[in-house]
């Protein structure tokens, strides 16, 4: 089990890399997809099946999708220039180090220490992870986050088109930003 | 019965609140009326509150409005203390105060800010009324500051005189070194009792200081500064005669009758503290002896009508202090009490002289007003023979009674004695020497002299009957007084009767000789004793020694503070943190540059900050 | 379960993502680098959740992809609409809140 852990864990920071630092986003695009399947295994691993289906479903399927469309829609500017402000490579390559450093530092403690208080899970018959239990909780519990996460998604389509939708006035505002 | 106490409060406040906010809308009769009814109104139901007392059980009572501050074990009420002590100074106050209203109807005749003077004068009242009733140490300071703010107000009443604006100022300098006094002095007794009420204090101040005897000495004595600033007693007694620059009626009710004999009530309340140190009862006598025999000396040589008789205030309020000192505290407030009647006597007989002169108060032109302005006449005359303590007259038994008692009793002595006759042999001197120059004689000044109209001299005859009558109560008063104080039996001595007797009669004989008979003697007298006469009429040069010791320096530290101080480093400084902002506001809109990744970066930092201030606590803890 | 190496996982995952934010300049690249930080969120929760033998960590992780979805969206088309303007997608050519 930890070395299947591990070994996941290593292709998703390796696909994970591919993204930030391939050149051609539709590389990126791909490399991503390869990420999210490697995380849905993990989700897997640790009992969280309905996640990891739609972890491929919504990112391996539609997101990535969307940005792959998106690519081809703006066109692959595939020379992308390497970024010349040399001093905010700098800068961020020594704050992401002591970050990982950090964390590595961690992996030293005791497991125990990391979560102080042990969570009681509640008392409920049926088994961990399951569809069931995930969903009795989403309808019971959790149903106005539910409901608001719908009526965000509504939110974003509507703004959607209110953005993309072209109008004189639109036309007339984008000649002036040009100009 | 005892609530209706409150009406003290409540009908001067109101008629005050109501004359302020009317701001000049009134019409003179109006402002009077409801000006004097006010108080009026506070004398009423002092009246009966005092009938309720002497007829009733005589015991003092607490009342206890709501409860204003509650910290752990400190409480403090708002509450008034109805007692024997109490109610005397309330009939005083509200008393002679409704005469003076009265009188100041016609008198502030004509006035531009006639309403401002009878709003002002009811603040006082209602001042005066909160440090009397006053039942613990913090409302007795807020009404003791409150009335030195009225005085403040009143003395500066003509704010269009430069001298009258700087005389107010003057005494509300000196008073408010002694309201910090007072402050410091209820603070360390707070320190100690944890209780500022005077049920606590006295009960509890033998207990609580008994290892400190210092602490309570310092107490003792930073109260007595309050006193003394009040009450007007050397060091602290320049004020006092600058305060004349007040309308009559002002210098009658506040300067002479009431809030200056604020210090003798504070020593008489406090008497069972002051009496645990015996140091400070000492001081208080000669404290007391002292500035009565200085301001005797200055009143000899006064040329202005009311500062002679502001000058005898002073003297007077020392012979309150040596009673209040030497033990003898119904003594004190029955002097008190005669003082205020035969006082406002004479201040407000002296307005009405000031009045038909239209504004005149130098006694060098007067003279022979005795057939222009007999009832004014008559009425100074009583007020006169009661200060100098003429016999059958109220300033005879309580003047003689404190005579008679600093020499009998264990303190006194002949020395304290001595100066207390010689004081009282000047008093007659120069009160009948304001008399002779201002009623015998030729007339020596310019204005055309007229009486003045019933509603002064009707107040007036009221005082004079009290200044006649006001001593033969005295042994019922004192019984009166024993409910709250303790009063000692005046020790009796035939000769020192007969003493204070002539010496008056001595005093105005030679004032006769001097200023009516051979009044060129006096001259030549007054040539040959130059020097001694400038320092009298400059006040022993005290205006002169502050001014040097403390004015001057002050000033100084102020130029320095002002010129230097300020423009080269206060605000420099200011200067400074606006330059500073400045310039860091410039740097910091040269790194908003509007690009997404910058302000990535910056989140980022700020990120990585708070992560690795988690990870260096976490590992802190552990280790 | 091995959870803390999942947490440092997901922590990794998180530093590559903001890396990956700062450093390139296309904005769709950005994006992805956001969902990456987005994920390895998610894996922290789910992790949690399984430590702890709690939903409440899944049904969070749910709702972050129902946000994450909608962000994209939303941010593709602001892409394309800045693209429709000034027909470049450098994130670096766009200061209009420059100071």
């Amino acid at each position: 089990m930890e070395t299947l852990v591990i070994c996941l864990g290593l292709i998703a920071i390796v696909t994970a890399g591919g993204v930030i630092s391939l050149k051609n986003p539709v590389y990126c695009a791909v490399s991503l997809i390869g990420h999210m399947i490697t995380l849905a295994t993990i989700f897997i691993l640790l009992n969280a099946e309905f996640l990891a289906m739609v972890q491929v479903i919504v990112y391996a399927g539609a997101v990535v999708v969307l940005f792959l469309f998106i690519i081809a829609f703006l066109g692959t500017s595939g020379s992308e220039e390497v970024n010349k402000v040399t001093v905010d490579r700098k800068v961020i390559l020594i704050l992401s180090v002591i970050l990982v450093l950090e964390i590595l530092c961690m992996l030293t403690l005791p497991e125990k220490d990391l979560i102080k208080t042990a969570y009681m899970g509640q008392e409920n018959s049926l088994p961990f992870g399951s569809i069931e239990l995930l969903s009795h909780e989403l309808f019971s519990r959790f149903l106005i986050p539910f409901e608001l996460a719908s009526v965000l998604l509504l939110i974003a389509a509507v703004g959607i088109l209110a953005l993309v939708r072209r109008s004189k006035k639109h036309n007339e505002m984008i000649k002036e930003v040009n100009d | 019965m005892k609530e209706l106490i409150l009406f003290t409060l409540i009908a001067p406040i109101s008629g005050f609140m109501i004359l302020a906010l009317s701001g000049n809308s009134f019409s003179e009769k109006k402002a009077g009326l409801i000006g004097s009814i006010s108080v009026g109104i506070a004398f009423l139901a002092t009246f009966i509150c005092l009938i309720d007392l002497v007829s009733g059980s005589h015991v003092a009572k607490t009342l206890t409005l709501y409860n204003w501050v509650s910290v752990g074990n400190f409480n403090l009420n708002v509450s008034i203390l109805v007692d024997t002590l109490s109610i005397v100074m309330l009939m005083i106050i509200n008393g002679v105060g409704f005469v003076i209203h009265c009188y100041s109807v016609e008198y502030m005749h004509g006035e531009k800010a006639y309403s401002r003077f009878f709003s002002h004068m009811n603040l006082f009242i209602f001042s005066m009324n909160v440090l009397v009733l006053s039942a613990d140490f913090f409302f007795l300071i807020v009404g003791w500051a409150l009335v030195g703010l009225s005085s403040y107000f009143l003395i500066g009443f003509y704010t269009e005189k430069h001298s009258a604006v700087l005389a107010a100022r003057k005494a509300f300098v000196m008073n408010v070194i002694g309201d910090v006094g007072m402050l410091v002095g209820a603070l360390i007794l707070f320190q100690y009792i944890g209780s500022v009420t005077y049920a606590d204090v006295f009960s509890k101040a033998g207990t609580a200081f008994a290892n400190d005897n210092a602490a309570l000495a310092w107490a003792c004595s930073l109260l007595l500064i309050g006193a003394f600033a009040k009450s007007a007693q050397f060091p602290l007694h320049t004020w006092l005669p600058d305060a004349m620059e007040g309308p009559t009626p002002v210098s009658a009710l506040i300067h002479a009758a009431t809030m200056v004999t604020a210090g003798v009530y504070l020593i008489v309340r406090c008497h069972v503290i002051f009496e645990l140190v015996p140091n400070v009862m000492e001081w208080i006598v000669f404290i007391g002896i002292l500035t009565s025999f200085m301001a005797a000396t200055i009143g000899l040589v006064k040329y202005d009508i009311k500062r002679v008789i502001a000058y005898s205030t002073m003297s007077q309020l020392g012979y309150m202090f040596v009673a209040a000192g030497l033990g003898y505290y119904a003594l004190a407030i029955f002097h008190l009490m005669t003082h205020a009647f035969f006082k406002a006597l004479l201040f407000l007989s002296a307005g009405s002289v000031i009045h038909g002169l239209n504004g005149e108060q130098d006694i060098r032109k007067m003279g022979g007003l005795k057939e222009k302005m007999p009832v004014t006449f008559y009425c100074f005359m009583i007020g006169s023979l009661a200060l100098c303590g003429f016999p059958l007259f109220s300033g005879f038994y309580s003047k003689e009674a404190i005579i008679t008692v600093s020499f009998m009793s264990e303190q006194g002595g002949y020395c304290l004695w001595f100066f207390a006759i010689f004081t009282a042999f000047l008093t007659s001197v120069y009160t009948f020497r304001n008399v002779f120059l201002t009623f015998w004689g030729e007339y020596r000044g310019s204005e055309k002299p007229h009486e003045s109209n019933y509603i002064i001299l009707v107040p007036l005859i009221i005082l004079a009957l009290l200044a006649i009558i006001g001593g033969y109560w005295k042994s019922g008063f004192s019984e009166f007084l024993s409910y709250t104080v303790k009063v000692i039996e005046d020790p009796h001595n035939t000769i020192l009767l007969i003493i204070g007797v002539i010496v008056p009669l001595a005093g105005i004989y030679t004032a006769y000789q001097m200023f009516v008979v051979n009044t060129k003697q006096t001259e030549a007298l007054r040539e040959r004793f130059r020097p001694l006469f400038d320092t009298l009429q400059e006040n022993y040069y005290f205006d002169l020694i502050y001014d040097m010791v403390f004015v001057k320096p002050v000033k100084m530290v102020g130029y320095f503070l002002g010129n230097i101080f300020e423009p080269k480093i206060v605000d420099r400084l200011v200067d400074l943190a606006g330059e500073f902002a400045d310039f860091f506001g410039q740097e910091v809109t040269m790194k908003q540059d509007g690009k997404i990744r910058s302000y990535g970066l910056m989140v980022f930092t700020g990120a990585v900050f708070v992560v690795s201030s988690f990870f260096l606590l976490f590992h802190i803890n552990n280790f | 379960m091995v959870h803390l190496e999942i947490q440092v996982l997901a922590f990794l995952i998180l530093t590559i993502g903001i890396v990956g934010f700062l450093v390139r300049k296309n904005p769709i690249v950005m994006f992805m680098s956001i969902e990456l930080m987005l994920n390895a969120v998610n894996l922290s929760l789910i992790g949690f959740a399984d430590e702890l033998k709690s939903v409440d960590g899944q049904i969070f992780s749910l709702i972050v992809m129902t946000v994450a979805a909608a962000e994209v969206v939303v941010g593709l088309a602001i892409i394309v609409v800045i693209f429709r303007v000034k027909k470049s997608t450098d994130v670096d050519s766009i200061d209009l809140l420059k100071g």
